[in-house]
């Protein structure tokens, strides 16, 4: 409680460059269509190998198989985006005024991913 | 406004500028609703009714302030061209950015404990408008509401 206001600002500065620094390296793992794009490949793979192990190669099972999975990835996915936005608005009720203001941008954009997920894939 | 606390003197500024911008933003969904038809125009009706119970709360709150809720204006300018279904989606879109950042500040200035409640819808808001951005856009931005990270 010693620290000046200086002090405050300079930390929140920092903080705010290194979090935008975070939030830019995870931009691309957060970003819906290529998260889609991870777990559409792993789905296929694993299907794939089981496929070639355990059933035989049948196209249409594999596609009805593969877009079933699919689709419980991506309401995994969306509720995966919707707590971390439940999680990020409490982070926001502690922080000061730039770093809650910058926090409450992310769980918006977390509400949008969780929106979009929902939306372009029901 | 002098007999008000600091608190409630700080609160009631925030809320009176959030009530500014759904003023705006409500009269703007009822001039793009009429360039628009099916779905775009139920998802317009739609918009308009939830910006408008949100101005009704924001107008409580004030009350409950004991500050009088600022009226909307007569007409505003708008920012784009409203012609076609197109431009009337542009209009919304850019309406529900700039209500984004106008709330994104409202985060800004309730960073008091004792604005803890607000801050809370504050947040909520800025969710609900970056949603709603999204949607007429078809994706997201990475930060809603930071205009001066939108570069």
């Amino acid at each position: 409680m010693t620290d000046s206001p200086d002090v405050l600002r300079a930390e929140t500065e920092r903080t705010r460059v290194e979090l935008g620094r975070d939030v830019d390296a995870l931009a691309d793992k957060v970003t819906p269509s290529k998260i889609m794009d991870r777990q559409t490949t792993r789905v296929r793979r694993a299907f794939a190998s089981m496929r070639d192990t355990v059933m035989g190669a049948a196209h249409d099972t594999e596609q009805s198989a593969s877009a079933m999975a699919s689709a419980a990835a991506v309401t995994w996915l969306a509720g995966l985006e919707r707590a971390a936005a439940d999680r990020r608005t409490g982070q926001v009720l502690k922080a000061g005024a730039d770093l809650g203001r910058l926090l409450a941008s992310i769980a918006a954009c977390e509400s949008t991913h969780a929106d979009l997920l929902v939306r372009e894939n029901v | 406004m002098s007999q008000l606390a600091p608190a409630a003197r700080r609160q009631s500024e925030v809320l009176q500028r959030v009530l500014a911008g759904e003023h705006a933003v409500v009269y703007g969904y009822g001039v793009a609703g009429a360039r628009l038809s099916g779905a775009d125009r139920v998802r317009a009706e739609r918009a308009w009714t939830a910006h408008r119970a949100r101005r009704d709360l924001l107008e409580a709150q004030l009350a409950g302030l004991g500050v009088a809720p600022t009226p909307p204006a007569a007409s505003y300018a708008l920012p784009t061209r409203v012609a076609t279904a197109e431009q009337a989606r542009t209009l919304v879109t850019l309406l529900e950015e700039r209500l984004a950042a106008v709330w994104a500040d409202a985060v800004a200035d309730l960073a008091d404990p004792a604005d803890r409640d607000l801050r809370r819808e504050a947040a909520s808001g800025l969710a609900d408008a970056a949603v709603a951005a999204a949607r007429w856009r078809g994706g997201s931005v990475p930060f809603p509401g930071l205009p001066e990270r939108s570069g």
